[in-house]
């Protein structure tokens, strides 16, 4: 069992989310903005962080950084989830240390699959 | 010509007219034989001949200003539209074609300068453009992941009915927003491109908004709200079913940003030619440098307090747009923290 945190600020996909996450054994925490969810992921230290790009206060590459620059935050892989994925974007994704990212609008048997290719092994299903 | 020293005479004179002559027939503009004045033959032969180069020379520009106006032509067909050739003001033929040519370059230039900016209005439009389809498709994107991601869970095995009714919520819930945001984009660029017409006539603005508060009291039930209404208030130019939708639109907002038991007030008053609206909320509020902008399309202003609260970021430009096409204005004050004011004026109708 793994722990990830997902930083998503639309309701309908963070409902959407923990609907589908529902059938893994992980354990799913979620927070609706970037300063909150940096929080959870300082305190939990969880194996995968997957957030959005564009939220209020703090955005998803605000949140990669802060963990980039934090020791105990840096390895944990993080995955964007975007509804814009252009080529120029995939360069700031990267340039902001992300593992993956995974566009939307994304389907479940997509997000399942997309959260076990970037689990660390020994926590895979 | 024969330079100083003492006058020739007999052959060698001869010799100098004739060498002068053939001079100027070789193209010598400035060859001229010398007079001595002595009333010989060929001192008459001398005077004619340098008449007769005056004429030529006088009738036919020198070939250095031709090719002066040349070289000015070429460059001016090779794209260098600084060059004008230089006008004389001798009213000499190529002086004309000189300033010919410089009237067709100073078109030019004014044509290129004209086209230059064109270009730059379409280069701006298109960037503009582009933003807006990329925003139009994010905004797309987030209901379509709601629609498509709960469908996919709603065929998964061993679901509650209960689930499956929860999830069917969902769905019916994005696609509405979908429908909502499609509608209201339509509605907008009908308006932006001039392709919607106001049907205006006198309209009784308190009657407006009695129905407005009636239509939404159903969502407000917990935020009572007060009216005050001019009950002299005249009639105003309007298109009825428009000025519903910007009232709908402006008390809708005021109860979604309130919180529960938040007061909403709204009057009427005339004011001279024109009949001034207030919608009072005490909301969330507006961050002043927001004022201006929330009355542009997809920028809802995005904070925390903000979020669930559901909107497609269009209602406010398109009332605006409506109430423009009316001839009046709609602008917003607020205290962040304390609630907002919306105002709208629209001129009375003439004929009341």
């Amino acid at each position: 069992m793994a722990t990830i945190v997902f930083c998503e600020d639309d309701e309908t996909i963070e409902r959407f989310i923990r609907m589908t996450m529902r059938s893994t054994p992980h354990e799913i925490r979620t927070a609706p903005d970037g300063l909150q969810g940096l929080a959870l992921i300082q305190r939990l230290l969880p194996d995968l962080v997957v957030t959005d790009i564009s939220m209020p206060g703090l955005d998803g590459f605000g949140v990669a950084d802060a963990m980039h620059a934090n020791p105990a935050t840096a390895g944990i892989p993080i995955l964007f989830a975007t509804a814009s994925v252009q080529r120029t974007q995939v360069e700031q994704l990267i340039a902001h240390g992300a593992a993956g990212y995974i566009g939307k609008p994304f389907g479940a048997a997509e997000l399942r699959a997309k959260i076990e290719q970037h689990l660390p092994k020994e926590h895979t299903a | 010509m024969a330079g100083s020293g003492p006058p020739l005479d007999g052959p060698d004179r001869l010799r100098d007219v004739a060498r002068v002559t053939m001079q100027i027939a070789a193209g010598d503009r400035d060859a001229r034989a010398d007079i001595v004045g002595d009333g010989a033959d060929l001192d008459a032969i001398a005077t004619a001949v340098n008449t007769l180069a005056d004429q030529v020379t006088s009738g036919h520009p020198g070939p250095d200003r031709l090719a002066a106006v040349l070289r000015v032509t070429m460059q001016l067909a090779t794209g260098d539209l600084t060059a004008r050739a230089q006008v004389l003001g001798d009213g000499d033929d190529l002086d004309a074609i000189a300033a010919t040519v410089n009237m067709l370059a100073d078109e030019l230039t004014h044509s290129r300068e004209a086209l230059e900016k064109r270009l730059d209005g379409l280069e701006s439009l298109n960037a503009a453009k582009s933003e807006f389809v990329s925003i139009v498709s994010h905004e797309f994107r987030t209901p379509l992941t709601g629609i498509q991601g709960f469908s996919e869970l709603m065929s998964e095995e061993g679901l509650t009915p209960e689930e499956m009714r929860e999830f069917a919520k969902d769905i019916n819930r994005d696609a509405r927003r979908l429908s909502r945001l499609i509608g209201d984009m339509l509605d907008l660029d009908r308006m932006e491109t001039g392709r919607v017409t106001m049907h205006l006539e006198p309209v009784d603005l308190n009657a407006v908004l009695e129905e407005v508060v009636e239509g939404t009291a159903g969502n407000a039930v917990s935020r009572p709200v007060t009216v005050d209404f001019d009950p002299d208030l005249p009639a105003v130019a309007g298109d009825r079913d428009k000025l519903v939708q910007v009232m709908t639109n402006l008390v809708a907002n005021a109860v979604k940003y309130s919180p529960d038991g938040g007061a909403i007030e709204i009057s009427s008053r005339a004011e001279g030619p024109l009949a001034h609206v207030q919608i009072s909320d005490h909301g969330l509020g507006i961050p002043t440098e927001a004022l201006d902008t929330i009355f542009q399309r997809f920028t809802r202003v995005d904070s925390a307090e903000t979020r669930g609260i559901k909107g497609t970021g269009l209602g406010l430009p398109i009332a605006r747009h409506i109430v423009e096409l009316h001839g009046g204005r709609v602008w917003a004050e607020s205290v962040l923290g304390e609630g907002s004011t919306f105002h709208v004026t629209l001129q009375l109708s003439a004929d009341r």
